[in-house]
C-alpha cells in the first residue's frame, strides 16, 4: 500500500480509477488478493452463468477526501 | 446447430446449460424495436418480418454501407431492459428463441414455458459475432437509428451460446443466484 495518500475530491475517483486499471495485475497486494478470492468464492462466474472465476485481479488506490465534498 | 424458421420441438428439448450456435437469419432487437413491434400487435398491423419460430438478438449492432451492408461489430446488449416488452410478445408468438447478455426476469421465464428459449451470449464479443454475420438481409425501422433498428442478418455458426432459460421453467441465473447467496452467508470477512 502507498503512505502517500494524496487528497482530492469525488472528480478524484476516476482518476484514481484510471490509475488502478494500469496497474500491473500481477501485483497485487495482500489486501487486494483477500477481496479477490472472496469475490472469487461465489461462485457468479463469467456472465453471471457460473463458475470459479468471476474477477481476474482487484486493484485498490486509496485517497483522502472530506465527507462533504 | 439450431436453425430457422425454428423447429419447435427442437427448442422444447433445449435444457438449461446446453451450448448452441445459429445458422439461419436472426433479427436484432432493442428497447424501441420492442415498443414498435407491440405497437404493430396491439393495433394488429402486420410486421414488416417474421417473428413467429424466429431468433431475435438484443443487440445494436455498428454497421457501414458500401457497396453493401457490412456489420462490424454486432455485440450483445443488456437484456433486462426488454423485460416489461418480452412477455407480451411473447403471446404472439407460438416459438421464440432470444439471444442476449445478463438474463431477464421471472416474467419471461414464465412467458418462455413450452415456447421458447433465452440464450446467453458472451458480452464484449461483437467482433465475434460479426465474423459470423455473412450478410445483411435486409433493415427495417432505420429511422430509429442504426442500434434500434430491426436488422435481419443471415448468419453461419452464430455462437457459442448458452441456453441460459430453458422452456420448462428453468433458469440458469436464478440457480446461480442461489448458490451466491449460500456462499455469500459462508464468506468470513
Amino acid at each position: 500500500m502507498p503512505t502517500d495518500y494524496s487528497w482530492s475530491t469525488f472528480d478524484g475517483a476516476a482518476k484514481l480509477a484510471k490509475k488502478a486499471l494500469l496497474r500491473n495485475v500481477l501485483e497485487m497486494n495482500d489486501y487486494e488478493r483477500e477481496i479477490l478470492d472472496a469475490i472469487n468464492s461465489l461462485g457468479i462466474g463469467p456472465m453471471g452463468l457460473g463458475g470459479k472465476t468471476t474477477a481476474l485481479a482487484v486493484l485498490v488506490e486509496i485517497c483522502f477526501t472530506s465527507s462533504s465534498c | 446447430m439450431l436453425r430457422t424458421p425454428l423447429d419447435k420441438d427442437e427448442i422444447l428439448k433445449l435444457k438449461v446449460g446446453d451450448v448452441v450456435y445459429i445458422i439461419g437469419e436472426v433479427l436484432t432487437a432493442r428497447d424501441e424495436a420492442h415498443a414498435r413491434i407491440l405497437e404493430y400487435l396491439e393495433e394488429g398491423k402486420d410486421l414488416p418480418f417474421e417473428i413467429n419460430r424466429a431468433v431475435i438478438y438484443h443487440c445494436g449492432p455498428i454497421v457501414v454501407k458500401d457497396k453493401e451492408y457490412r456489420v462490424i461489430s454486432a455485440g450483445s446488449t443488456t437484456s433486462a431492459r426488454m423485460n416489461r416488452f418480452t412477455p407480451k410478445l411473447l403471446e404472439k408468438v407460438d416459438c421464440l428463441a432470444i439471444i442476449g447478455k445478463g438474463g431477464m426476469s421471472r416474467d419471461v421465464v414464465e412467458a418462455l414455458k413450452g415456447k421458447g428459449v433465452y440464450l446467453a451470449y458472451t458480452g464484449g464479443a461483437g467482433a465475434l459475432a460479426a465474423k459470423a454475420i455473412k450478410r445483411v438481409k435486409a433493415v427495417h425501422w432505420e429511422d430509429l437509428g442504426m442500434p434500434e433498428a430491426v436488422w435481419v442478418f443471415e448468419v453461419e455458426e452464430f455462437g457459442p451460446c448458452i441456453v441460459a432459460i430453458d422452456s420448462h421453467g428453468n433458469s440458469l441465473y436464478e440457480e446461480v443466484a442461489r448458490v451466491v447467496e449460500e456462499n455469500y452467508r459462508k464468506l468470513k470477512l
